[in-house]
């Protein structure tokens, strides 16, 4: 994960992208629980509106594996759909570990 | 992590303020450090209630607006801050992860000036601000421009409408407020002969500056069509001739033209279409002084009778626009009882002095004059 990459992509500096990958992984982390909140209790509009919120600050990052992710299973919970919702939960708790990891590592 | 229900973060503006609404901490920060990296100050709120508190606190130059936020959306957000008086000439843009056309084409119905689709792009962002803000000084120097001319036609106009103390003889009270800087109602009063005065009250259609660039026409077509020797029916004839050559579009005026000899005791009433003068008698009787005419500027031809009053001392007489008649708002009349109130308040006021009466006529009738609708013109004379 090449961060200071990244921070040029968007027009950071790389001190300012790591501030702002922490704070993503953080609210990430938070968005994540509802996000398993609202699948376990089959709740459809919980589901859009925690995926919404992962999509947008991930796609503005760049962290794009999450927002394909999070895009997919915004757009499957709006058409009433919660098939894949669980592995995909699963791959952005993965994701924000790997993210978590390598701010720590550098 | 939030930025918790109504915390907010703020830079010193530079360059302008820039409000963001949104509740993802994420994106608030990298907007708010895209932001100040170009000299911008922000403030930020993390839901749309928040968010119009502070815009109508702080008044901040541009509002970046989320649209898919818990609770109220930014659609809703957008609706509110252009409904407030406080708020809807700041411009919104909407930043949104949301792709589709609806979407946009809703916000840009909202009044929203820009739609922006999120991955943020710093260069994308700033310049469209910057686009937007530019725009807006253009049209805020526009408005200042023409606010300066309106105050400048508002100045010439007052000058043009005579005060008490100018004719004092003439013996009038006069209110006259207008609802913009330069008001379609007009009144004059002039010597008309020897012992003689005449007193005259004009409405004019809409409420545009063209409407009182015409007060100045009337002004001095008074001034070249009065005298002892020219009755007042025939004056109105040529305002008539003169204006139904300039107006178009149904555009006209309404007047009445009172003139008084009070040598001769003897008052002369002209009305164009406009509503009835008030006759208060020394005794304390009110009555509508009911002349016929038609309205001014619309026919070539048209009819007045004249009506002639005998006066005594102590007596008075009302001239008005209906702007006077008609008061809106929680308790709004009809015109019939517009001229009763108004008659009840000439009544009431009949033991002051005419300018004082004036006024306390139109503080009883209009207690709150933030609110009209309308000019509003009340001219009284003391025979």
């Amino acid at each position: 994960m090449n961060f200071n990459e990244m921070a040029e992509h968007i027009g950071l500096d790389e001190q300012d992208f790591r501030e702002m990958a922490e704070l993503f992984v953080s609210v990430g982390v938070t968005d994540l629980d509802k996000l398993r909140d609202a699948y376990a209790q089959r709740n459809c509009q919980g589901v859009v509106m925690s995926a919404h919120s992962l999509k947008g600050a991930s796609a503005n990052l760049g962290f794009n594996d999450i927002y394909e992710i999070a895009k997919r299973v915004e757009a499957d919970a709006r058409a009433q759909k919660l098939d894949g919702a669980d592995e995909a939960i699963g791959k952005i708790a993965q994701k924000l570990t790997s993210i978590s990891a390598a701010l720590e590592k550098h | 992590m939030t930025i918790g229900p109504m915390e907010t973060r703020e830079t010193m503006p530079g360059k302008g303020t820039i409000l963001i609404v949104d509740d993802h901490p994420v994106n608030v920060k990298l907007l708010e450090k895209i932001l100040k990296s170009a000299g911008y100050g922000t403030l930020a709120a993390e839901n749309g209630p928040d968010g119009r508190s502070l815009a109508a606190l702080r008044l901040p130059d541009l509002i970046l607006l989320d649209i898919m936020m818990p609770g109220e959306s930014g659609f809703e957000s957008c609706e509110l801050l252009k409904k407030d008086p406080r708020t809807a000439h700041i411009p919104i843009v909407f930043l949104s992860a949301k792709t589709d056309t609806e979407s946009k084409v809703t916000g840009l119905k909202l009044g929203a000036v820009d739609y922006m689709t999120k991955p943020f792009d710093k260069t994308e962002v700033l310049a469209r601000v910057g686009r937007h803000l530019e725009t807006r000084d253009s049209y805020r120097g526009i408005i200042e421009l023409q606010a300066a001319k309106l105050k400048q036609v508002h100045e010439a106009q007052q000058a043009i409408l005579p005060q008490p103390v100018e004719f004092p003889e003439a013996l009038f009270g006069v209110s006259y407020t207008p609802i913009i800087e330069a008001g379609g109602d007009f009144y004059d009063v002039f010597p008309a002969g020897e012992g003689a005065f005449g007193y005259f009250a004009a409405d004019f259609s809409g409420h545009d500056i063209r409407a009182s660039y015409n007060t100045f026409a009337l002004k001095a077509l008074i001034s070249q069509n009065t005298g002892p020797q020219i009755p007042p029916a025939e004056t109105m004839q040529v305002i008539n001739r003169v204006f139904s050559s300039l107006m178009k579009n149904g555009e006209h005026l309404t007047g009445v033209y009172a003139r008084l000899d009070r040598r001769a005791s003897e008052l002369t009433v002209v009305n164009a279409g406009h509503p009835p003068m008030l006759y208060l008698t020394a005794g304390g009787e009110i009555r509508p002084l009911a002349a016929e005419g038609d309205i001014l500027g619309v026919f070539d031809d048209v009819l007045f009778e004249p009506l002639r009053v005998n006066v005594s001392g102590g007596d008075r007489f009302f001239l008005f626009t209906d702007g006077l008649l008609e008061v809106f708002g929680e308790d709004p009349r009809s015109r019939e009882e517009g001229i009763d109130a108004l008659m009840a308040c000439c009544v009431e006021t009949r033991d002051l002095p005419i300018g004082r009466a004036v006024n306390e006529i139109v503080s009883l009738i209009c207690p709150d004059r933030s609110r009209l609708q309308d000019d509003i013109l009340l001219l009284g004379v003391e025979v």
